[in-house]
């Protein structure tokens, strides 16, 4: 028998709310301790926490262990990452899940590197078996082209989810478990990274990651001049606009609109995707929308694989057909 | 004042090829990877590079490139010679092949020890074939010095390095002293060869380091362990409109949609 048990989830909070990827971790962690017959911890960080705790219970947490502390309002590295290893051992869990975030994503190797154990990053599952008493994570490689399930891993294991790979369950207020306040004491010595300032840049509008609808467009698009024929069709759908990597490293659409392995995850219910090839690190990041609607002139093109409608052919003639058409309808 | 920046860069198979020459071979469980698709140079560590060769044109800086393997290739890893690095170190051996995140960074870790004297590690923020971004965290952790990942810009003062980190929603800006090691992202092409360069460092033989040079032991390395692997399938049927203009086509796709419930 091992002597680690439970799964851990770890995440941070701003204002007091629970973050869908919060979320989405816990519908992780309960599946996996429910495979094991054992707890789910949740550990947050922020400042003036308060009923973020309870929602954490109500999601699936039996334990919630709160770092409340000005000193985690803001991502600091150093700060964060000590305090999670000395909870994370208090607690000894077989699995910590963090999200595949720009938080997650850097604090999970400085954990397990601390903890010596294995890491698994950027997880679309992660299954428990039974018989090895192990967990098994997949994890795209290639791009995304090929999917590796891991062999089993050491006795503990931190791993990172990407986002909106899990359905979050449904939130039960009845549901019991207790709150532990935890304690924030670093040695000023050990923070040697200093962060300075935050700078926003998000774009006006609905948000990527929410937006029910959204609008993106790819190298076929070609300049930052065409894509006000992108964010039209946007503003009739009440959707965002997102990019490919070439939209976005051209400055067609700013940085923060990239969609793919390397950008933003969005599953919305439409995915309208305009002069986009589809190459795999594209589709990392729009695979989980319920329906892609493709428009390219490659009838080859592999976004069409994943497609459940496309027009092959001209966008530039397409997109104004399309466009005042759902005009014409939307006013009837 | 003379900087020395080390720049780690992995081989692989070029990304940028075609998505369908990848397989799985079903009797021995293996990846089937495309044919006639050489490698190169992981595109997130020629940003890196470039990162690099950026500081280079500023200051007085020498550039090392680092790699480990198995079989590493001068004329794959050479671009980077060709492009204005200084010197080429291959952590080549056997022992080396197909190592975890954990014992890949050991053994770099124990190249640039070998190296001595360093100001910045620059790597890129992932490789392009396993997608995992964590070695460079392992590097900073064996060597012990700050890390800071999604960089896509540096700015480097006499004793400090200020930095931006890329973040969904913006991006912040943190100071970190020297050593430090910085993972990057964006921070522009690698740049084109440089003809003096061809001429001269482009021709250098690479410095190889064996595991033996190193004394590393290959009981302390891991290899990846995969237990299966597999093509996801997410291929759907499309549903094709067509009409005889484009802009007929566009509003029966619209009309269709509406039928379908979906917009």
């Amino acid at each position: 028998m091992t002597a680690f048990s439970g799964i851990t989830v770890f995440d941070s909070v701003s204002e007091d709310k629970l973050m869908s990827g919060t979320i989405e971790l816990l519908a992780c962690a309960r599946k996996l301790a429910d495979g094991f017959n054992e707890k789910v911890n949740c550990i947050l960080f922020g400042e003036g926490l308060n009923k973020t705790l309870k929602e954490a219970v109500a999601f699936g947490a039996d334990n919630v262990f709160v770092a409340d502390d000005p000193l985690l309002k803001k991502y600091n590295p150093d700060v964060y990452s000590i305090t999670l290893d000395r909870i994370v051992r208090q607690t000894a869990p077989r699995c910590i899940i963090l999200g595949q975030t720009s938080t997650g994503a850097d604090i999970a190797p400085r954990l397990a590197f601390k903890l010596g154990c294995d890491l698994v990053t950027d997880c679309v599952e992660i299954n428990v078996n039974k018989e090895t008493d192990s967990i098994i994570p997949i994890h795209p490689i290639y791009g995304g082209k090929i999917h590796a399930a891991f062999s089993p891993l050491g006795s503990q294991l931190v791993l990172t989810l990407r986002q909106k790979s899990i359905e979050p369950l449904e939130r039960d207020d009845s549901r019991k478990g207790e709150i532990i306040p935890v304690k924030v004491n670093i040695d000023p010595a050990l923070i040697r990274i200093k962060v300075v300032k935050k700078i926003k840049e998000e774009t006006e509008g609905i948000r990527l990651e929410n937006a029910p609808v959204v609008v993106s467009g790819g190298r076929g698009i070609g300049s930052k001049e065409n894509f006000k024929h992108l964010k039209e069709l946007a503003g009739i759908l009440n959707g965002a606009v997102g990019g490919s990597r070439p939209a976005t490293d051209n400055g067609w659409v700013p940085a923060t609109s990239k969609v793919g392995l390397t950008g933003k995850i969005v599953a919305p219910n439409v995915y309208i995707a305009i002069g986009i090839s589809g190459s795999s690190q594209h589709l990392a990041g729009c695979i989980g929308s319920k329906n892609i609607v493709a428009i390219n002139n490659d009838p080859a093109a592999n976004i069409f694989r994943v497609s459940r409608y496309g027009v092959v052919g001209d966008w530039e003639e397409i997109l104004p057909g399309f466009t005042e058409k759902l005009r014409e309808l939307n006013a009837l | 004042m003379s900087l020395h920046i080390i720049v780690c860069a992995k081989q692989i198979i070029d990304p940028e090829g075609p998505a369908s020459g990848y397989g799985v071979n079903s009797d021995t469980g293996q990846i089937i990877l495309p044919k006639g698709v050489p490698p190169a140079i992981n595109p997130y560590d020629e940003n890196a590079l470039e990162t690099a060769l950026k500081i280079k044109d500023a200051w007085q800086a020498r550039i090392t490139v680092i790699s480990v393997g198995k079989n590493l290739s001068k004329a794959v890893m050479g671009k980077a010679l060709k492009a204005g690095a200084d010197n080429l170190v291959f952590l080549q051996d056997k022992s080396f092949e197909n190592l975890d995140s954990r014992s890949t960074a050991y053994v770099i870790s124990e190249g640039i020890k070998k190296l001595g004297d360093y100001d910045l590690v620059l790597a890129g923020r992932q490789a392009g074939d396993t997608d995992s971004a964590v070695v460079p965290h392992y590097i900073a952790g064996f060597l012990d010095i700050p890390c800071i990942n999604l960089i896509k810009k540096v700015e480097l003062f006499e004793k400090s390095i200020r930095v931006e980190r890329s973040l969904p929603d913006g991006y912040e800006v943190l100071e970190v002293g020297m050593p430090s090691l910085l993972s990057i992202t964006g921070g522009g092409d690698l740049r084109k060869a440089d003809l003096q360069q061809t001429g001269g460092a482009g021709n250098k033989p690479a410095v190889i380091w064996t595991a033996k040079d190193l004394e590393i032991e290959s009981s302390v390395l891991k290899k990846i362990s995969w237990e299966k692997i597999f093509v996801p399938d997410y291929e759907v049927e499309c549903n094709y409109i067509k009409a005889d203009s484009y802009k007929e086509a566009g509003a029966k796709l619209a009309v269709k949609l509406r039928e379908d419930q979906i917009l």
